[in-house]
């Protein structure tokens, strides 16, 4: 009997520990300071936590009336951290929020709705149609701060040794190049390698949906609310994918990124992220060596995957009118360069709205480096802001299905059509 | 008689003051949590929304339609045999190998409890990079004498076997030195009647080393039983239960369902009390005679 009990309570032990979950600790960011209201606003480092403090100082220091206290969180628990303090009621009053928006704020009604609330007509038209991905019933729930896309690393030299002297422009050609390299070289050099397959973290559901864009698929049917991953024209991406592995011309786990820098791998697509966090830009042993392109297209020549970072605004502040006052400088036109500086991503605003100062400042900074903003832009320009919408249904689930079962394909660990089917099944469950 | 048992009504009085905080503390984070969790199971709740009842519907989700629960499952089951294997493989041959008193044997077990003191965490980070395929040291030693080393994490076949590698080095000091004191509490009398019966090492350990390690063996086995089927912290860090759903274990599957839905993650937390319950009370049973002075 005292045995039972025993190994009752261990396991009570065990079970109780892995029922119980951390949250973050309430801030209510109402403190008052003489002068100023304080508000709270929690940030992910988009770009490194110095400059978003300057960013906020800056703010601060020409604000009569608010006072912001930044908490930078970090990208791998951030997301969820906000969410849960937010939905338990002890969120910051602004926060960082991907520009499509999750469906867990807008069914909460956890989001202030900043057209409502501080934010005119004029405010509004000068983004551009990216903008409907942060707009639930005509009403914009975030305020967004630049989006991201997919592109085209290439080694020029890699390229060159292998008689190519251009990117590839189609899949068809992408994969040709691929096997020509990683054959030629006997497997020394790896023609192509799809991100997310190395290190076979997050990246991978940038790279698929990227492939299911430029295919012409869709991830949700709207009308129904179902999961519509598993479709034809979807396992034909994931067998392209596939055959990457299965023909030798790619081998899961090499990293894509310290394998361009060193020459190893000849091509990967992903997201202007490395040009900064990897120190691309101004390696002096890559100069020369490498650049940039636009997509090579699929049959429906779609822009590949977008993603966006933006701002909101907690519905349960009690300082409303001090953090739209914050939300809508940190994410001005004005400040627009100051971002781009920092981040190579798509601009949210119809230049042709702006004023010629906000316009010109923003050209600034694509002029300064043509070689990397045109790739960039040029992708951007054919991209919608369908997918990121789509992504707001059953986001978590999607995710964290996608990175696993995707995987599970390339692998051999599922077939094709085992894994889609799955997934839909996963997502379909969350929803 | 009546001083009598109001001092034994004193006593059970003071007793159970003295365990009340503790049993608080136990109910207030384990046992409520335990009977929530059993509560959220029946619910579908992404932590922000509302809470819908869905009765049974998280269980037949995960037994009839998940593939990836059903894997799990089949993991944690794979992962739990093959790490007590050979953990209790190793431990105990290092503890006959070093429960001498000599300088050789002490060094031995230090080297082999060092692994153990490290944060499991830290270590997963530097194993990652010791199965890295292209510049970890295995494939680079593999490479250099001419072959090709495996993908280690990344290939579906044998991910699950390298993480257990990984946590059987880290967790087998600990067992050893279990073990030596186990050994250290054989009668040597017995060792010395075997011996003038002509008894060899092999036959001496089969009938008397293991047979009166028992209890102790009950002990290791109880807890590395429990300890496998809750191992979490070092297959998130090295593979996230990946690639695909290879290293995905039935903690991993709760972790990465909790943010989604707390009640798929709940129902399957619950599963896993139950079949750890169950293995447990088995092996209880069957081990009835082995637990005298673990």
């Amino acid at each position: 009997m005292k045995k039972s009990l025993a190994i009752l309570l261990a396991l009570c032990l065990m079970l109780g520990s892995a029922a119980c979950g951390g949250s973050p600790s309430p801030d209510d960011g109402s403190s008052n300071s003489a002068q100023k209201q304080e508000i709270t606003f929690w940030m992910l480092p988009l770009i490194d936590e110095s400059s978003l403090r300057a960013m906020v100082d800056e703010f601060n220091a020409q604000s009569e009336t608010t006072k912001v206290n930044l908490t930078v969180l970090d990208w791998g628990t951030g997301r969820e951290q906000i969410k849960q303090a937010v939905a338990s009621g002890s969120g910051p009053d602004a926060f960082y929020v991907s520009a499509g928006l999750d469906t867990a704020y807008i069914d909460g009604s956890l989001l202030l709705p900043l057209d409502k609330n501080g934010y005119r007509g004029e405010d509004l038209d000068r983004y551009s149609t990216l903008i409907e991905a942060a707009m639930v019933d005509g009403s914009l729930y975030a305020s967004p701060i630049v989006y991201e896309n997919y592109i085209l690393y290439y080694r020029t030299d890699v390229l060159e040794q292998f008689g190519f002297n251009a990117p590839p422009k189609t899949w068809d050609e992408l994969k040709t190049m691929a096997k020509t390299i990683s054959d030629g070289s006997k497997g020394s050099i790896m023609g192509f390698q799809f991100k997310g397959a190395d290190d076979q973290l997050n990246a991978i559901n940038l790279t698929w949906q990227s492939l299911l864009s430029q295919n012409g698929c869709d991830i949700m049917d709207l009308a129904s609310m179902k999961s519509t991953e598993d479709t034809p024209k979807a396992r034909e991406v994931l067998s392209f994918m596939k055959s990457f592995y299965d023909e030798g011309i790619s081998v899961m786990g090499t990293s894509s990124n310290n394998g361009f820098r060193e020459g190893k791998v000849a091509m990967y697509m992903f997201t202007p992220g490395p040009l900064t966090s990897e120190g691309f830009i101004g390696d002096q042993q890559m100069e020369g060596k490498w650049a940039l392109a636009p997509l090579p297209q699929g049959s429906a020549k779609g822009g590949g995957y977008l993603s966006g970072h933006a701002v909101a605004v907690n519905s349960g502040t009690k300082h409303a009118e001090n953090a739209v006052e914050f939300v809508k400088w940190f994410t001005s036109p004005e400040n627009a360069p100051n971002w781009l500086q920092k981040f190579y991503g798509v601009q949210p605003f119809d230049l042709d709205k702006l004023s010629p100062e906000q316009k010109g400042g923003i050209e600034g900074v694509f002029a300064a480096s043509p070689e990397i903003w045109g790739p960039i832009t040029e992708s951007a320009a054919m991209t919608t802001p369908d997918l990121m919408i789509q992504n707001r249904y059953g986001y978590t689930a999607r995710w964290d299905g996608q990175k696993r079962l995707i995987i599970a394909a390339l692998t051999g660990e599922m077939t094709v059509e085992e894994a889609l089917k799955q997934l839909d099944v996963e997502i379909n469950q969350a929803l | 008689m009546l001083q009598m048992t109001k001092t034994r009504k004193k006593d059970a009085i003071e007793a159970y003051a003295m365990l009340l905080p503790a049993a608080i503390l136990l109910i207030l984070f384990m046992l409520w949590p335990m009977i929530n969790s059993v509560y959220y199971g029946l619910f579908k709740w992404n932590l922000v929304g509302d809470k819908v009842f869905v009765g049974l519907d998280n269980f037949r989700f995960m037994f009839l339609q998940d593939k990836s629960f059903q894997r799990a499952l089949f993991n944690t089951v794979g992962y739990t045999v093959l790490n007590m294997l050979l953990t209790l493989t190793l431990s105990l041959g290092c503890a006959l190998l070093f429960e001498k008193t000599n300088k050789l044997s002490v060094a031995g077990r230090c080297i082999a409890f060092i692994p153990v003191v490290v944060p499991i965490t830290v270590m997963g980070m530097v194993w990652k990079m010791i199965y890295e395929p292209q510049f970890g040291i295995i494939n680079q030693a593999v490479s250099a004498l001419g072959g090709q080393g495996p993908q280690w994490l990344y290939d579906s076949n044998i991910a699950l076997v390298a993480v257990v590698i990984f946590n059987v080095w880290k967790e087998f000091g600990l067992y050893t030195i279990i073990f030596i004191g186990g050994l250290h509490k054989i009668p040597k009398e017995l060792y010395e009647s075997a011996s003038i019966d002509g008894s060899g090492p092999w036959r001496t350990f089969w009938t008397i080393t293991l047979p009166m390690l028992r209890p102790i063996m009950y002990f290791a086995t109880t807890i590395l039983l429990i300890n496998s089927f809750k191992a979490f912290d070092h297959i998130w860090v090295m593979t996230g239960g990946g690639p695909g759903n290879a290293t995905t274990t039935l903690v991993t599957y709760i972790y990465s369902k909790v943010f989604d839905n707390v009640g798929l993650a709940s129902a399957a937390s619950f599963v896993l009390f139950a079949i750890v319950l169950l293995i447990t009370l088995i092996k209880a049973h069957v081990g009835k005679d082995g637990e005298v002075d673990a």
